[in-house]
C-alpha cells in the first residue's frame, strides 16, 4: 500500500510537475522579480542599482506621467463604453435569431478572431488613409470635397481600438443573453411590461455578467496595446503601453517601467476582482 | 419562442459585418492592385506577390516564425497533455487552486509577461534569441493546450480505462493505448489554438526577441510603422489565408472532440 502511494505520488509529480515548474520558473519568478526591480533605481548607464527605494514610484506621480495614466484610463473607459454600445445590439439580435442565422452571425464574429490583430490594424491603416475607403465614400456621397486626415489622429486610434476589440465583447454578451429563458420574458409581457421596461428590468440586469466578462477583455488590452496607438496615431498618442515599452527599450529606465507595470497590474487586478464580485452577486 | 428579426435589426447586423470585413477585404483586393499608391484601382497584378516571395528578409522571417511557433506549440502540447493526464489520474488537495493557477499566464496582459521575462533573461544573463521567444510563447500557450485536453478528458468514460486494466494493461499502457489515441483531436485543436496565439503575438515578442530573430509579426510591425506598402498587403493576404484555414480546421477538430466525448 505504501509503495503504491509512493508510486502514485511519483506519477503525479512526473505528469503535473513539468508544467508547474515551468509556470513557476517563467511566470511567477519573473513577476516577483519585476516587483523587486520597481523598488530599485538605475545608474547613468541604465543599469539597475539594487538599493531599495521608492524613487520609481515618486517619478510615477510627476504631472506628465500622471497625465498619461489618466488619459489612458479615460481612453480605455470610453473605448469600453463604445464597444459595449456597438456590441450589445449585435449580441442581442444573435441571441434572438433563428438557429441558422445565429450560427452565421457567430461565424461572422469568429473569423476576425482568427486573423492576426496586427493585420487588422494594418487593414485599418488602408481603410482610413487619404485615399482609403472612408474618404472615397464620404467624397462619393458629397459630404466632403477634399480627403480629410483620419489616419494618424486620435480618432483613428479610437476607431482601431473599438474595431479590434468589438468581437471580445460580443462573445461573452451573446453567451449570457442566449441563456435567458424565453419563459421569463413571456411572464414579463403577460404582466404588462412594455418592451422598453422588459429590457430595462429583465434583459439588461441579466446580461450584466456578460458585460463584465467583456470588460476585462476590452478595458485591459485597451490600456496596453501600444502598436495600435503607434500605427494609427502616428506616435502622437501616448498610452501607458507606449510609456512602459519605451522605458524597457529606448529610455532604458527599467525601475520606472517596472513601477508602471506594477501600477497597471494592480489596476487590472482590481477590475478582475470587481468582475468576479459582480458575477458572484448575480448568480442565482 | 425565437422571433424573426425586424428590418432595423437586419440593417444593423449587415452594417456591423460590413464595417468588420470591409477593411480586410479592401486590403486583400489592394494586394492585387497595379498602382503602388492607394489611389484607387488600376488593374490586376501578381507582381507584389512575386516581389514578396523574392524578398530575403520575408523568407527569413517566415522561417523564424515556423521555428518559433512550431517549437512553442510542440512544447505546449507536451507539457499541457502531461499535466492534464496527471489531473485526470490523481486527486489531491489544492487541485482546484493549481488549476486556476495554471490559467493566470493567459489572463495577465501579454505586455507585462514580456517585460518581466525580459528582466528575467537579463538577470540570468541569457542573450535574447529564438529560444527566449519560444520560452515566452510556451508560457502563455501551454494553458490553452492544458485546458483543451482537460476538457476532453472530463468527458472521457472511465469504465473504458478500467476495462483496459482488467484486460491486463498497466498504467502506462492505459495512457499509451487508451487515453492518448482518444486525445489526439483535443491535442491537435489545442495545438492549433496555441500556434495561432504564438503566430500573432507582438506584445510579448517585442521585448524578448533578439535583433536577428525577426518573426513575421515583428516584421509586419516594423514595416507598418513606415506606412503602407503593396507588398505588405500581399503578405497580409497570405497570412490571412493561412490563419483562417487553421481556424476552420480547429473548429472542425473541436466539434469532433466534443462528439467523441459524448
Amino acid at each position: 500500500m505504501d509503495s503504491k502511494k509512493r508510486s502514485s505520488l511519483g506519477s503525479a509529480l512526473l505528469t503535473i510537475g513539468p508544467m508547474s515548474l515551468w509556470t513557476i520558473l517563467f511566470f511567477v519568478f519573473p513577476f516577483l522579480y519585476i516587483i523587486f526591480v520597481s523598488f530599485c533605481s538605475r545608474d547613468q548607464f541604465g543599469n539597475i542599482v539594487y538599493s531599495l527605494n521608492l524613487g520609481a514610484y515618486e517619478t510615477l506621480t510627476h504631472g506628465v506621467y500622471l497625465q498619461v495614466i489618466w488619459k489612458t484610463l479615460k481612453m480605455a473607459a470610453l473605448v469600453t463604453v463604445l464597444v459595449t454600445l456597438i456590441a450589445y445590439p449585435y449580441a442581442y439580435f444573435a441571441s434572438r435569431a433563428s438557429k441558422k442565422v445565429q450560427s452565421l452571425m457567430i461565424i461572422g464574429i469568429m473569423v476576425p478572431f482568427w486573423i492576426n490583430s496586427l493585420l487588422r490594424i494594418y487593414a485599418i491603416m488602408n481603410f482610413t488613409s487619404k485615399y482609403g475607403l472612408i474618404n472615397n465614400l464620404l467624397m462619393g456621397m458629397g459630404i466632403i470635397k477634399e480627403p480629410i486626415q483620419i489616419l494618424y489622429t486620435t480618432g483613428a486610434v479610437y476607431f482601431g481600438l473599438v474595431y479590434s476589440l468589438v468581437p471580445m465583447m460580443v462573445m461573452p454578451l451573446y453567451s449570457c443573453l442566449e441563456k435567458i429563458d424565453p419563459a421569463v420574458l413571456e411572464a414579463g409581457r403577460d404582466l404588462g411590461c412594455s418592451s422598453a421596461v422588459l429590457f430595462r428590468k429583465v434583459i439588461f440586469p441579466l446580461s450584466i455578467p456578460g458585460i463584465m466578462g467583456g470588460l476585462v477583455l476590452v478595458f485591459v488590452p485597451a490600456m496596453f496595446n501600444f502598436y495600435i496607438a503607434d500605427a494609427l496615431g502616428g506616435g502622437k498618442t501616448i498610452i501607458i503601453g507606449n510609456l512602459i515599452s519605451s522605458q524597457f527599450s529606448t529610455a532604458k529606465n527599467w525601475p520606472f517601467g517596472a513601477a508602471l507595470s506594477v501600477a497597471v497590474m494592480i489596476l487590472s487586478t482590481i477590475i478582475i476582482i470587481i468582475k468576479n464580485k459582480v458575477e458572484k452577486a448575480r448568480t442565482y | 419562442m425565437k422571433k424573426k428579426l425586424g428590418p432595423v435589426s437586419i440593417v444593423y447586423i449587415l452594417l456591423f459585418l460590413f464595417i468588420l470585413y470591409a477593411p480586410i477585404v479592401l486590403m486583400v483586393v489592394y494586394s492585387f492592385n497595379n498602382s503602388e499608391l492607394d489611389m484607387g484601382w488600376s488593374g490586376f497584378t501578381w507582381k507584389w506577390y512575386q516581389e514578396l516571395l523574392s524578398a530575403n528578409d520575408v523568407k527569413t522571417a517566415a522561417i523564424n516564425t515556423l521555428i518559433v511557433s512550431g517549437a512553442s506549440t510542440f512544447l505546449s502540447i507536451m507539457l499541457g497533455a502531461f499535466a492534464a493526464i496527471g489531473f485526470h489520474k490523481h486527486d489531491f488537495r489544492g487541485k482546484d487552486l493549481l488549476d486556476s493557477f495554471f490559467y493566470i499566464p493567459t489572463i495577465v496582459p501579454a505586455m507585462l509577461l514580456g517585460v518581466s521575462l525580459l528582466s528575467l533573461y537579463d538577470i540570468l544573463h541569457i542573450p535574447l534569441s529564438k529560444i527566449t521567444i519560444i520560452i515566452s510563447h510556451v508560457t502563455f500557450c501551454m494553458p490553452v493546450c492544458f485546458n483543451n485536453i482537460r476538457v476532453a478528458l472530463k468527458g472521457f468514460d472511465r469504465s473504458i480505462e478500467e476495462a483496459a486494466q482488467d484486460l491486463g494493461c498497466n498504467q502506462l499502457q492505459v495512457i499509451g493505448k487508451v487515453l492518448l489515441p482518444n486525445l489526439v483531436p483535443a491535442m491537435l485543436s489545442g495545438g492549433l489554438l496555441a500556434f495561432t496565439f504564438s503566430l500573432e503575438d507582438v506584445l510579448t515578442t517585442f521585448f524578448v526577441a533578439g535583433p536577428k530573430d525577426v518573426t513575421l509579426s515583428m516584421y509586419i510591425f516594423g514595416q507598418m510603422k513606415a506606412g503602407m506598402k503593396p507588398t505588405l498587403n500581399a503578405l497580409s493576404t497570405l497570412l490571412i489565408i493561412v490563419t483562417v484555414s487553421l481556424g476552420v480546421i480547429m473548429q472542425l477538430l473541436q466539434n469532433r472532440s466534443v462528439a467523441n466525448s459524448k
